[in-house]
């Protein structure tokens, strides 16, 4: 009998707040869902915010509605915005966070972002993009083929098989290299082009500064090295070949197995990379239906791509910096407490062996 | 003198001094007919009470398998029953209830399955209950309840014979009642209030989608508007993108909260249903579709409700007819509210409470000191071959562990034909 | 109800998890962050805890076989006198008092941050607890009940670690043994506690039915425990760096954030609000303790106990002006929890000691 007086009692207690309090609360409609926000570098103290708030359809004109303010703090600056629009901003939505490049140069990005990992309201699938110019100007521009600049946005830093040259940097990912003493922050690079928006290059943290970028094809093969399983269509075109100029892969699959020596005064790295792709263009000089001019073309392909993945490691080892966590495999065998110091002398020693092993399955269907 | 009784076959002699006997009789519907001479009073059976024919169930009907339904006349329900068990194991006990009604009840089991503990249970609770009159068999069943103010029912009620039948053939026992159409199958588990005789007769692939169904639909029904009312007043963070967008311009002219929106609408769900079925058939019919566009499509067009919340609502209140026992699907639109209000009070973690609450108060109940949750901590593996999936039926020999059945005694009636 | 008259009442599934189910409370959320000293090294802690606990498990066993109708409580009378015992029981029950509080206080401190945003946590504090001693109000049996349910329930959880493995780096796991005496010693003073909730076998052992086999029971519980405490441990050292695992104070509760489905995302609101589900079967077994506790010292069974140690524990969790107490408080209970732990050796050694004819029911 006690449980049944006890059970009417939470009822009651549910029905009686249930209908008094859920009056405070707002919904969804009366909040602004900020989806994306910019920052521009003003002066050493104060910042340009930049927030994008999409609009649904019939409300307004607009579909993104923007505002620009200028601050010392983020949380400032979200109050600032709040006066300016009608309603409530919230950044539990929140998606895409912009810098300009100026701004990472500047070394600010990462206490910016430390703030948003903070917030337990923001999620970790926030992904973080550098802009070219001023991010103020992508947010408002028109985009006449994409209406629904924030959706826009959204869907660029989606993951998806044709853009997988990009390291899509979440929150997590940027705090987690940033804080990683192994690893160092590569973000993508966006630039606008004439009513469009499209990664261009992908940018390179010193620790907390951008220092250089790289492009989408160098950033793929250090995406492969890092293990990356499916990868975008390459085109590969040759350098000083006689027979062979220029060709197509897709549908491009790769598995790699890097081994180090263990020893971080003398590091070595045995990097083995095996491809499997399909040919779907070639031009050049080869009868590809004989077997044997067919394998001659893959071995020329591994040369290739050989090449120019030690073109991007001596890159990466003039500035010292190790995106792909290669010296993470001297780390596992470290007794003691690694430092980044540590990380940028055993890639600035690193003795690198690659060798790619290329397959294509198939040219299409056709001969 | 038994000459002139054995003239008339329906005739029964009755002692001449037995007044009382007389004039009950009298009541009962006989003639008495009286030989002077003799003084020989014959009591002549020249009633017989109006029964309606066998026909088809309405509440219960199934597209394949038997049709009929029992009838409001114990006779017929008992004969229909026997005809389905011929075994000289099926015994029956009678018994008189209610002081006022003088209700005859039926207590029906098979002697050589049957668990004689659950069976001393029925008989005793039977025999002490002290209320006044039975329209219904469904009274009897609440009388019997062992949790009387729980919301779930604790016995299954049923107007198909098959399903009393394969309740007696796993060893549970069944109650009729004169006058009423229903009997009550004891004990009965809650995941079996989902089982529709049909699932034995499609094949076991179909069997299993239809029954994971419905019963995954009653967690849906619950949850469905509840999750609503959380996602967009507590956690606007669990939408994706897309999803988000439609909402907020869905929602954009509501003025109401949607804790106070879903209430609404879901009230005018119940205000359709029980309207259409206080109405005659065809009527009734009518007001369902036309209540439902006509009040949907203007409810929206006048920016009262969101036209999400319409197809929210309306596919929950689907999933609440999709228990084969008419009693759960009332139960899950009772739970419901809970659930809205707790939603409303704590959003998701409301929910979550809430359903500590269900699963709780379903973990406590019993039906005849059987627990109710038995097939998801299964009382024998066995079990498991008819639970979410129903293997095919060369699996299904076994007693479920719910009616603990005996298992000592083989049938002895191969022997006797 | 009706298990109230029947002592003997838990089956083996009932032992398996309610040993299993009460372990995992709040601290689990919060593990690879107190392990955090050791750095990355400490993914395989948790088998360590587990091994700790098995071991601890024998001595409660042990003194259970040797007074099987006697919870702890009676126990303590038995061997320490009447008023010695009582007292010590008194000290048990503000030590199970202080444990609820800091169970439900530290949980609904997290639904306030991620769930109930900008919300006071009275009330849901009051559902919790109400919750609660409406679970306990059936039993022993109907909070193992409630356990096996939320067990179930909770299984799905793990799903939620698909995508940290995913975006993990299994490399982190090595080196294996690269921390110092003192950062090990820090780190298992902070972990520890994790895994308590295994000592409550002491209080409900007369209950159990098949009393020989409980330790196979319980330990098999507790390993099932083990391994759930081992899995998100081993997925939040592949998924953060060491940074993240000592600034970040529930990397179990980030890990959930990384999940997306395409029709739902924030798969931490989800995740922690299910954990409710795992609070409560703790909450439930110790709060029976409690009432229990009250039990012996009053020497009357009653139902109003219950509602007694829930006012307390509301009292400690809402009173004002104690915040910085009730922080230390919380944050020390788990000296006693350790002491409690050890507690059942020191009785048996005293069993041993004490001369034959005091012994309890055999």
């Amino acid at each position: 009998m006690k449980k049944l007086i006890l059970l009417f009692f939470i009822v009651g207690i549910t029905l009686t707040a249930g209908c008094t309090e859920t009056g405070q609360r707002t919904s969804v409609e009366e909040l602004s869902l900020v989806s994306s926000i910019g920052f521009d570098l003003v002066n050493d103290k104060e910042m340009r915010m930049t927030v994008g708030i999409p609009q649904p359809a019939g409300e307004s004109p607009e579909l993104t509605e923007s505002y620009s303010v200028n601050t010392e703090m983020v949380s400032e600056g979200l109050v600032k915005l709040s006066s300016k629009t009608d309603k409530m901003i919230v950044i539990n939505q929140l998606r895409t966070l912009l810098f300009s490049e100026e701004f990472a140069k500047n070394g600010k990005v990462t206490e910016i972002i430390e703030h948003f990992y903070r917030n337990p309201t923001v999620g970790n699938k926030v992904r973080i993009v550098i802009v070219k110019d001023k991010v103020e100007d992508v947010l408002k521009a028109d985009y006449p083929e994409n209406q629904h600049m924030d959706a826009y946005l959204n869907e660029l830093f989606e993951p998806k098989l044709h853009t997988s040259f990009s390291p899509f940097t979440s929150i997590h990912d940027y705090m987690n290299t940033q804080t990683d003493p192994v690893y160092h922050t590569m973000v993508p690079y966006l630039e606008k082009k004439e009513g469009s928006l499209e990664v261009t290059k992908v940018a390179l943290f010193d620790s907390e500064k951008l220092v250089d970028t790289i492009s989408t094809e160098q950033s793929l093969l250090i995406q492969a090295l890092v293990g990356l399983k499916k990868l975008s269509p390459i085109d590969i075109k040759f350098k000083d070949n006689e027979t062979d100029k220029h060709l197509f892969l897709e549908q491009i699959e790769s598995d790699v197995n890097i081994k180090g020596n263990k020893n971080i005064d003398f590091p070595k790295l045995n990097i083995d990379l095996k491809i499997r792709a399909v040919l779907v263009e070639y031009k050049g000089n080869r009868d590809l239906s004989k077997v044997d001019e067919y394998e001659k073309l893959e071995k020329e392909i591994n040369k290739h791509l050989e090449r120019e993945i030690k073109e991007i490691l001596e890159k990466l080892q003039k500035l010292e910096l190790d995106p792909a966590g290669l010296s993470e495999y001297f780390r596992m065998q470290h007794k003691g407490k690694w430092t980044e110091d540590l990380t940028k002398k055993v890639i600035a020693s690193l003795d690198y062996k690659v060798k790619v092993e290329m397959k294509v399955l198939n040219t299409g269907t056709l001969r | 003198m038994q000459s002139k009784a054995n003239v008339l076959q329906t005739a029964e002699v009755i002692e001449a001094s037995d007044l009382a006997n007389i004039i009950s009789s009298v009541t009962e519907g006989n003639t008495i007919l009286y030989f002077h001479i003799e003084d020989l009073y014959l009591s002549i059976k020249t009633f017989s009470a109006p029964t309606a024919a066998i026909a088809e169930t309405d509440t219960e009907s199934s597209v394949i398998g038997p049709q009929n339904a029992l009838t409001e006349s114990l006779e017929t329900n008992l004969s229909l029953l026997k005809r389905r068990i011929q075994n000289p194991n099926l015994k029956i006990k009678n018994f008189v209830v209610g002081p006022e009604t003088n209700t005859k009840v039926s207590v029906l089991y098979m002697e050589n399955i049957v668990n004689e503990e659950n069976l001393d249970i029925v008989i005793k609770k039977i025999e002490k209950i002290d209320h006044p009159g039975f329209n219904d068999i469904s009274i009897l069943q609440q009388l019997l309840d062992e949790h009387p103010f729980s919301p779930f029912p604790q016995y299954h009620e049923t107007v198909r014979p098959d399903i009393a039948v394969s309740g007696l053939l796993d060893g549970r026992i069944v109650v009729a009642m004169e006058n009423s159409n229903g009997i009550i199958i004891c004990p009965i588990s809650f995941f079996e209030l989902f089982i529709s005789p049909e699932d034995y007769y499609n094949r076991w692939t179909t069997a299993s989608l239809l029954r994971s169904l419905r019963f995954f639909g009653f967690f849906l029904t619950i949850i469905l508007t509840p999750t609503y009312i959380s996602v967009l007043t507590y956690h606007p963070e669990m939408l994706p993108f897309d999803v988000l967008l439609n909402l907020q311009e869905s929602r954009g002219k509501v003025p109401f909260s949607p804790f106070m929106e879903v209430l609404f609408m879901e009230l005018v769900i119940e205000i359709l249903r029980e309207a259409g079925s206080r109405m005659p058939t065809k009527i009734g019919q009518t007001i369902g579709i036309v209540g439902g566009i006509v009040i949907g499509t203007a409810a929206v067009e006048a920016s009262l409700v969101s036209n999400t919340l319409i197809v929210i609502v309306a596919v929950s209140a689907l999933l609440s007819f999709l228990p084969p026992n008419f009693i759960m699907s009332n139960t899950s639109r009772f739970v419901r509210y809970f659930f809205i209000f707790s939603a409303g009070l704590f959003g998701l973690y409301g929910q979550m409470l809430a359903f500590a609450w269900l699963f709780h108060h379903l973990l406590s109940l019993t039906s005849l000191n059987t627990p109710y949750m038995t097939p998801l901590i299964p009382r024998k593996w066995t079990d498991l071959f008819d639970s979410v999936v129903r293997m095919p039926t060369k699996f299904l020999k076994y007693k479920p562990g719910i009616a603990r059945a005996q298992t000592k005694k083989r049938p002895p009636v191969d022997k006797e034909e | 109800m009706m298990d109230d008259n029947k002592l003997k009442v838990l089956n083996r599934y009932h032992v398996v998890f309610l040993i299993q189910n009460v372990i995992i409370g709040t601290t689990v959320l919060s593990l690879p962050h107190r392990l955090s000293s050791m750095g990355y090294s400490q993914w395989w802690m948790p088998l360590l805890f587990g091994v700790v606990a098995n071991l601890l498990l024998i001595p409660m066993i042990w003194l259970g076989l040797k007074y099987r109708n006697d919870t702890l409580f009676v126990i303590h009378e038995k061997l320490f006198g009447k008023w010695a015992g009582k007292t010590i029981n008194a000290i048990l029950l503000i030590y199970f008092i202080v444990v609820l509080s800091a169970v439900s206080s530290s949980f609904l401190q997290l639904i306030q941050v991620v769930a109930l945003v900008d919300r006071e946590i009275t009330a849901p504090l009051i559902i919790l607890l109400l919750m609660t001693i409406y679970i306990v109000h059936g039993g022993i049996k109907s909070i193992a009940r409630f356990c096996i349910m939320s067990f179930f329930m909770t299984l799905g959880l793990l799903y939620f670690l698909n995508w940290g493995i995913a975006d993990g780096d299994i490399r982190h796991t090595m080196p294996i043994f690269n921390f110092t005496a003192k950062q090990f010693f820090t780190a298992s003073k902070k972990g520890l506690m994790a895994i308590g909730g295994f000592e409550l076998i002491s209080f409900y052992f007369p209950y159990i039915i098949n009393q020989k086999k409980a330790l196979k029971h319980a330990s098999f519980g507790l390993w099932l425990s083990i391994l759930f405490i081992f899995f998100f441990t081993f997925v939040s050292v592949m998924f953060f760096s060491e940074w993240q695992l000592k600034n970040v104070l529930y990397p179990v509760l980030n890990l959930f954030k990384e999940g997306q489905l395409s029709y739902l995302e924030r798969l931490d609101v989800l995740g922690i609000t299910m954990w409710v589900f795992l609070i409560l079967s703790t909450t439930a077994a110790y709060l029976w303790a409690a009432k229990k506790g009250i039990d012996s010292i009053r020497s009357s069974p009653k139902k109003t106990h219950l509602y007694f140690v829930a006012v307390f524990v509301f009292i400690l969790v809402k009173f004002p002006y104690m915040e910085a107490f009730q922080r230390i408080l919380f944050e020390r209970v788990f000296y006693l929890m350790y002491a409690l732990f050890l507690w059942p050796i020191l009785l048996c050694l005293i069993h041993m000691i004490k001369p034959k004819k005091n012994e309890g029911l055999e």
